[in-house]
């Protein structure tokens, strides 16, 4: 599209004319022109700032995410913990359990084995000595001189048979009272000495705690030894079993074992003085 | 010209002086432009400032290979046309019109005034495309990318201008000769 005359006229006139702005102009203009650069400022600082801002919110947000996948760890950790714990008190549990059970067989053991070796092959003379008993303490309550040779001679009979026998006579019998013993002891020990036991199972293990076992079986046999020595001194004739058993009851304390041949003295005393008052 | 530079130096430097000696410089040319755009006085000056603040802001940018007057009278066009692409919706048809050499020749003796009282009479779409081709010298190519269409229309709007300018030429003669 070529300009024609018109277009060029006008463009000529127009080129050259000029119009005078008011004389508040520049003012205006230079108004806007301090704001310019204040503004520059500003979107400056804002830009810093919404940069410190995203800083700050990238950081809360790594700081928040780190946390957050610590959490489910430190749970996972507390859980663990329970389960210790639960696991530790299930241990505990068993461990005592264990403890009873181990008496028990321990002593089912050793009841169940002596009475299935011993038992069997005693069992005639068994009988024997429960009729000789019986016999005795039929005797005993008549108080009969003739009676008592009779027991003398039922006696030496025993003593021969004893000899014969050898050990199979006497064990049998032990071990009977020694089962009753025992279940009454566990019984007694479940009431009364069940701390000291259990506190010694929890601290030792469980073979410790055996020889414990052992040693006061073992004491206990000697013990009965001395019952028997004492009343062959007093010349009576009462089952030192049934003696230590009643013994047994009243010693629940250390300071009663402590005086514990004492405190036997006294009770075998005690039993021939009523004896002697009942025979009166 | 080396004062020229001197000046816009200074003027990037925020030198207020250099910045009004510019203004003062510039600014009754630039002021004629806007006012071949906008009828309004008052608003023309304003389009004044603020193609003028834009000239301030971005002085920097000018690389001294075309006139500084040149850059200066396209940044305020522009501001021009941009303020009234948002004002009023710039409507273009598809009519053509071919000048009357005839009225040509007969606006050559009229006065400037006139001439802009006869321009603001047209429709915005015409005396913007007249305005940018006739008097700044743009290409339609250049219009239809400034105005955002195509440029088989920047040349219809220009024939249409033009018809409708020849046309109330015409009747302000008539008022003229019949007042006489």
């Amino acid at each position: 599209m070529k300009k024609n005359k018109l277009d060029n006229s006008i463009k000529e006139k127009f080129s050259e004319r000029t119009i005078e702005p008011s004389v508040s102009a520049w003012e205006r203009l230079s108004v806007k022109l301090d704001e310019q650069p204040n503004q520059n400022k500003k979107s400056w600082f804002s830009y810093i700032g919404y940069a410190a801002s995203v800083l700050v919110l990238i950081s809360v947000g790594i700081y928040t995410f780190s946390e957050g996948e610590h959490a489910p760890t430190k749970k996972q950790i507390i859980v663990e913990e329970n389960r210790d714990t639960t696991s530790i008190q299930n241990k505990v549990e068993q461990h005592f359990n264990a403890i009873s059970n181990e008496k028990a067989i321990v002593k089912s053991e050793k009841g169940v084995k002596k009475q299935k070796n011993k038992l069997i092959g005693a069992k005639n003379i068994h009988k024997k000595t429960m009729a000789l008993k019986d016999k005795r303490l039929v005797l005993a309550r008549n108080g009969s001189l003739l009676k008592e040779n009779l027991i003398s001679k039922n006696k030496e009979k025993i003593r021969n048979v004893k000899i014969k026998e050898n050990i199979p006579i006497i064990i049998p019998i032990r071990q009977e009272f020694k089962n009753k013993t025992s279940k009454k002891q566990h019984i007694n020990r479940r009431i009364t000495v069940d701390a000291d036991d259990l506190l010694f199972a929890v601290t030792n293990s469980s073979m410790e705690f055996e020889q414990k076992d052992a040693k006061q079986i073992m004491s206990r046999k000697e013990m009965l030894k001395s019952i028997k020595i004492e009343l062959k001194k007093s010349n009576l004739k009462v089952n030192p079993e049934i003696i230590l058993s009643e013994v047994e009851r009243t010693i629940n304390n250390d300071i009663f074992q402590n005086n514990f041949l004492k405190s036997l003295k006294k009770r075998i005393s005690n039993i021939t003085s009523a004896i002697a008052s009942r025979n009166d | 010209m080396h004062h020229e530079k001197l000046l816009i130096k200074k003027a990037i430097d925020n030198n207020k002086d250099a910045q009004q000696q510019l203004f003062t410089r510039f600014s009754p040319k630039m002021l004629g432009v806007c006012r071949q755009y906008v009828k309004d006085a008052h608003h023309a000056e304003d389009l004044l400032l603020q193609g003028f603040l834009k000239v301030f802001i971005n002085l920097h940018k000018f690389k001294y290979e075309g006139s500084f007057e040149g850059w200066i009278r396209r940044i305020v066009v522009n501001t021009c046309i941009s303020y009234l692409r948002k004002k009023n919706r710039i409507v273009l048809s598809d009519e053509d019109f071919v000048f009357n050499d005839v009225a040509a020749e007969s606006l050559e003796n009229t006065a400037v005034e006139d001439i802009q009282k006869l321009i603001d009479k047209l429709p915005e779409g015409y005396k913007i495309v007249f305005n940018l081709f006739a008097i700044e010298g743009y290409k339609h190519s250049e219009i239809a990318e400034l105005l955002g269409v195509s440029e088989s229309t920047s040349k219809s709007q220009l024939f249409k201008a033009r018809r409708l300018l020849q046309d109330n030429y015409y009747k302000m003669n008539k008022t003229i000769h019949e007042k006489k």
